[in-house]
């Protein structure tokens, strides 16, 4: 089974169309410089032996990546919205290309979403990204 | 309760260990009745026919060498019997053994995407015995 470690730098090591920094944790405030930037929350897993022998263990990664775009008070409502479709394509497409590179089962799930940073609300995309094994 | 848990189990075939390939093993132990009309009668006698005993491992697909796998296509592709031992609660002395000798009959891997590769054994067991462990 892939380390919770290893998931989290598999998703932070795609390349993503239009994301101007990754952070491999996340931030403790951003720069609009940044943005669009992509940041890992804390996964989350389980695990259960698959054999009579101990060498054998399937289960499941899940991580929620973070796509902060823009302050959401800045912008008219129509540009955020073609900011965030285009972002959740280019999401789509990196997840796609990521996944048949990788050796466990990966499924994702993208959504548009308000997101507070430093007590500052973006307007962005979720992906919750998973990994089984079994 | 005398119900077993399944905790160590150990498969070998071949004298090869495939514990680390295997997560379910049965057995099927099967003796049809014969019947013979005895001449002159006018009923049809039944009796105990031979045993059969065939089993079935199901698992993982592994690349190695002595692997679940290797070791059962190698004795179906020579058409070779090897021993079988089966212990359902680990080698542990005093646990129950299931052993013969086994000959293959039907190695099935499958791949599938996003999985791991499964691979199912089944085959025949000649001269079955069940025992205990001893060492």
């Amino acid at each position: 089974m892939r380390t919770f470690a290893e998931f989290a730098g598999d998703l932070t090591g795609m390349s993503v169309t239009g994301i101007k920094r990754v952070y491999t944790a996340p931030p403790e405030s951003l720069s609009t410089a940044n943005l669009p930037a992509l940041f890992p929350m804390l996964p989350e897993g389980e695990q259960a032996p698959l054999t009579f022998g101990a060498s054998e263990y399937g289960g499941s990664r899940s991580l929620e990546l973070w796509v902060p775009i823009k302050p959401s008070a800045q912008g008219t409502l129509a540009d955020a919205y073609a900011a965030m479709t285009a972002m959740m394509d280019a999401l789509d497409t990196a997840l796609r290309a990521l996944d048949v590179t990788v050796p466990y089962r990966l499924t994702w799930a993208i959504r548009g979403s308000l997101l507070t940073i430093a007590d500052i609300d973006y307007r962005g995309a979720v992906v919750t990204a998973t990994a089984e094994e079994d | 309760m005398g119900h077993v848990l399944i905790k160590d189990a150990k498969i070998k075939l071949n004298s090869q260990d495939l514990s680390a390939n295997s997560n379910e093993v049965s057995i099927e132990i099967t003796r049809p009745t014969d019947e013979c009309e005895p001449f002159g009668a006018d009923y049809v006698e039944t009796g105990a026919g031979a045993m059969r005993v065939t089993f079935r491992i199901r698992g993982y697909y592994a690349k190695d060498s002595n692997s679940l796998t290797d070791v059962a296509e190698a004795m179906a592709a020579g058409g070779e019997e090897a021993a079988i031992e089966i212990y359902p609660e680990g080698t542990a002395v005093g646990n129950d053994k299931y052993a013969g000798t086994a000959g293959i009959t039907n190695v099935s891997p499958t791949f599938t995407k996003g999985r791991f590769a499964m691979c199912e054994v089944s085959g025949y067991i000649n001269d079955y015995a069940r025992s205990t462990a001893t060492s």
